[in-house]
């Protein structure tokens, strides 16, 4: 097993961002049958329907990969509407639950990217932090992976923020 | 195909993710399952095996309390389980992680997300699976 560093983090950040960005598009495809593609930073964002965040932890020795999600509410409420009725959406929302799993499939293929290169991790559960615990995202000039897709009146907009980052564990 | 009824099989679905629960639910239905329970952990789990005679126990491998993996081992070391045909479910993708589980007893191993068409052939697998293992205790 080979130590991990935040170094080797961004030596490999261009390959783990093509296996988070190929992860979302995936799960987002095979699970819901939603179509939402990657690109930069240039389109607008559907602010306006509020944000759902899912964080998630690889870890090695002292080391944590965390992984921070933002989707928008508008999207996760599409998908929801593909499995649920609307009568249960009312009384039971899932757009966390959605976001969780989501974040938990897309990091247990980083997690088995990692591995290929004999970096042995171990994976958290996902977790939905709270408001003041989702730093990785408040820089968006950082943020390097954005998907984007088509709400119901077809108008284009973000619906997924990604990013990472590599330190020192932290106690939980 | 199989000669098992499946509208007469009793499946239970662990999962603690309610959407992953329903993602599954939706395909079992299509393919014909009728008899479909669900629990939250592994706890709840063991509470319905013990009053239900189920065919087919879907299991996350990963959640929190007991693992659905950890759960399974228990299972396949008491024979009177022999019956039930334990599927893991989980995002881990590695071949290591297949290879444990089968080695651990599970009858078939699901890796998510899960994509409709690949369900459908390891389900069916699954019913194979059922059919050969009722012959053996007959025959």
């Amino acid at each position: 097993m080979k130590p991990i560093s935040p170094q080797d983090i961004d030596a490999e950040r261009a390959e783990i961002s093509k296996v988070v960005s190929d992860g979302v598009v995936e799960t987002f495809n095979s699970m819901f049958g939603q179509s939402i593609t990657a690109g930069d930073l240039a389109q607008k964002i559907h602010s306006e329907k509020g944000s759902v965040y899912a964080s998630i932890k690889l870890h090695q020795a002292n080391v944590d990969v965390e992984f921070c999600f933002r989707f928008d509410i508008g999207l996760l409420l599409q998908a929801a509407e593909l499995i649920f009725t609307k009568e249960y959406l009312a009384n039971n929302p899932v757009q966390n639950d959605i976001a969780c799993e989501i974040a938990n499939i897309v990091c247990s293929k980083v997690k088995a990217y990692l591995n290929e290169k004999g970096f042995e991790t171990e994976m958290g559960f996902p977790f939905i932090p709270r408001p003041d615990e989702n730093p990785l995202l408040k820089n968006t000039e950082q943020v390097h992976m954005h998907f984007y897709y088509d709400d119901l009146q077809q108008a284009r907009g973000i619906g997924v923020v990604v990013n990472f980052f590599a330190g020192d564990s932290k106690p939980a | 195909m199989t000669a098992v009824n499946i509208p007469d099989l009793r499946v239970l679905l662990v999962d603690d993710n309610v959407v992953v629960r329903k993602l599954i639910e939706m395909q079992l239905v299509n393919m014909g399952f009728k008899n479909i329970d669900s629990a939250n952990n592994s706890n709840e789990a063991q509470e319905k095996i013990s009053v239900a005679a189920y065919d087919i126990v879907f299991l996350d491998w990963n959640m929190p309390g007991k693992s659905g993996y950890t759960l399974m081992q228990e299972y396949r070391e008491d024979r009177q389980y022999d019956h039930i045909a334990f599927v893991m479910v989980t995002a881990e993708s590695q071949e290591r992680y297949t290879r444990e589980a089968l080695k651990a007893g599970a009858t078939m191993y699901i890796t998510k997300p899960i994509a409709p068409a690949t369900f459908k052939e390891k389900i069916e697998r699954v019913l194979a699976w059922i059919e050969s293992n009722r012959a053996s205790k007959t025959g």
